[in-house]
């Protein structure tokens, strides 16, 4: 049998090595492809800037050479830190709040969304709390939690949290939701339980819709940690540095815009490593759906 | 089933009742919106025995094959797999059920698409030596040793349908039901399938029912044709398939195979103008 079959096999394997080879060489190409590009933007952003502050010839006041900022990072402040320093120490405590908020969301996004496509009747209870949950002006109700919560860490986590929540609930509901009618009945064939066609079908074909709401949901937690730290009373954090930039602008205008950059890094730096997460755990899957 | 009396090497086909329809009828929707798919078929297929149906789009041949499965519930009439109830038949695992699309689960390579039945089933007795031998037996038998680490989206068609065929022979069920499962396939590939499905059927003691929409592949396979009518669906004629066995490509190329050829081809244009 085996013996009559090798011919026609051969020429399946060499055909599907050539094509592994193609892919990771693929990827190879690609990965550099990705670098120079981000190195192109990086050229362009910074040429641009440059080239707003020669055309409109903007002062200092307005808008500060990109040198100057970086050499403000590198400068001590009035409590005699290093400014870098200063600035990293709030950009961790952000990056704490927005990670629990995270958290959090992920627990309570991946329930409700669960819930939301798999029962019809509590899914349609928590569908109007999770639009809800969306059209909430979070600027506008951030002061109230936090005259009700108080001004630490947990409140803000709180509110990252409810931010991020909504993106969460509405991939997984889609994912868990989006099988096809052949993958269940093959399933129904093996007479499978519900929990198994949860966990060995529905679960594993929702995790790359799962990731692009944990993408989403990571930016907006940075996002939401910020805002929540605008309120009066606040006394540290990225956002509290912002505030305060915001206020001595025209004396150190540097000091804003390195305080943006910092959280533009922050939220950069979650995103990355929600998708480095995902590169891990999605392995097996399709390729395309990875990048 | 005497079919196969003048056959070069003969099939055994049982005498039990793998299934059995009795006065079937199938509805869909209620009230005005109601179509009725199949009506009054009966139909009795024997253990071993290799019964394609074959008609028109929306003949209800697929319908009949999930209420075989237990996928759907008659409105009417009985439905009898292994002489147990469809569902029970499907809770025993009595049947592997082959769709048109290969079905497979991308996040899992060719081995574990293939291990997926036995990890549900949780065979009693069935230890992982004997579980993973029986995977290589199947693969090998697809011809597909070699791919047990590849995922399904990189082999081609006929690739992924030959391990969805691995995957329903993996428990040794007693019945295959077959939807279409080569018409997505090209003929070359398909040709081919076809001449490797019937080899499997010879090897394994296997029951299939096999909807088509190709008159050739219907005759090839066959121990007998069901050719239905058009909405609804019924039984339009029974034509039995005196072949020799085994069947190979010099049995496409012998005059009775043209015979019977045009044989089903008329029944089925005369299945065609009763729908119409």
């Amino acid at each position: 049998m085996s013996a009559s079959a090798s011919p026609e096999v051969s020429p399946q394997i060499a055909a599907s090595d050539r094509f592994l080879t193609d892919e990771r060489a693929e990827r190879l190409r690609s990965a550099s492809a990705r670098i120079i590009l981000i190195l192109i933007l990086v050229a362009i952003f910074l040429g641009g800037w440059e080239f707003l502050k020669w055309a409109t010839d903007a002062p200092r006041t307005t808008l500060p050479h990109f040198h100057e900022v970086v050499n403000y990072l590198f400068s001590t402040n009035s409590q005699g830190d290093k400014v870098w320093l200063d600035t990293g120490r709030n950009l961790r405590l952000t990056f704490i709040e927005a990670l629990t908020g995270l958290a959090v969301a992920i627990i309570a996004g991946f329930a409700a969304g669960t819930l939301m496509a798999l029962s019809r009747w509590t899914g349609r209870g928590i569908m109007p709390f999770v639009i809800g949950a969306q059209t909430v002006p979070i600027v506008a109700i951030a002061p109230a939690l936090v005259i009700w919560l108080g001004t630490g860490w947990e409140t803000k986590a709180l509110i990252a949290g409810f931010l991020a929540f909504f993106p969460i609930a509405v991939s997984t509901a889609r994912g868990i939701g989006d099988v096809s009618q052949d993958s269940l009945d093959l399933m129904a064939s093996y007479g499978a339980s519900r929990t198994e066609v949860f966990f060995k079908l529905r679960l594993p074909s929702a995790l790359p819709y799962i990731f692009t709401g944990l993408e989403v949901a990571a930016a907006f937690s940075v996002i939401g940690a910020i805002v929540a730290e605008l309120p009066v009373g606040s006394q540290d954090g990225i956002g509290v540095v912002i505030l305060t930039s915001q206020q001595y602008f025209s004396l150190q205008p540097e000091s804003l815009f390195a305080a943006i950059g910092g959280a533009c890094l922050l939220g950069g730096a979650m995103v990355a490593m929600v998708r480095l997460i995902q590169i891990a755990v999605l392995r097996g899957h399709r390729a395309q759906e990875l990048s | 089933m005497t079919t196969t009396d003048n056959a070069s090497e003969t099939v055994a086909i049982g005498t039990q009742i793998a299934i059995s329809f009795e006065g079937v009828r199938k509805e869909f929707g209620s009230g005005v919106n109601a179509t009725l798919a199949i009506e009054s078929v009966d139909l009795d297929i024997a253990e071993r025995e290799f019964v394609s149906l074959i008609g028109p789009s929306g003949c209800g041949k697929s319908t009949l094959l999930r209420l075989a499965a237990d996928l759907i519930e008659p409105s009417g009439g009985s439905v009898v797999v292994n002489g147990k109830s469809p569902r029970q038949a499907r809770l025993d695992r009595d049947y592997g059920f082959i769709f048109q699309a290969p079905t497979l689960f991308d996040w899992r390579t060719v081995w574990k698409n293939v291990a997926l039945p036995l990890e549900i089933m949780k065979i009693s007795g069935m230890s992982k030596e004997k579980k993973d031998e029986e995977i290589e037996r199947l693969l090998d038998m697809v011809a597909l040793n070699g791919f047990e680490s590849h995922h399904p989206y990189q082999l081609s068609g006929g690739m992924q349908q030959r391990v969805s065929l691995a995957r329903a022979l993996v428990f040794r069920p007693s019945i295959l039901l077959m939807d279409e499962p080569f018409g997505a396939l090209d003929e070359i590939t398909r040709d081919r399938m076809n001449l490797e499905l019937h080899r499997i059927w010879a090897e394994t003691n296997t029951t299939i029912l096999f909807v088509t929409h190709s008159i050739p592949e219907a005759v090839l396979l066959s121990g007998r044709v069901v050719v239905m009518t058009a909405r609804p669906g019924r039984v339009q004629e029974i034509i039995p398939i005196d072949l020799p066995y085994p069947r190979t490509t010099e049995v496409e190329e012998s005059t009775r195979y043209y015979e019977l050829v045009t044989q089903v081809r008329e029944s089925l244009s005369k299945a065609m103008v009763g729908g119409l």
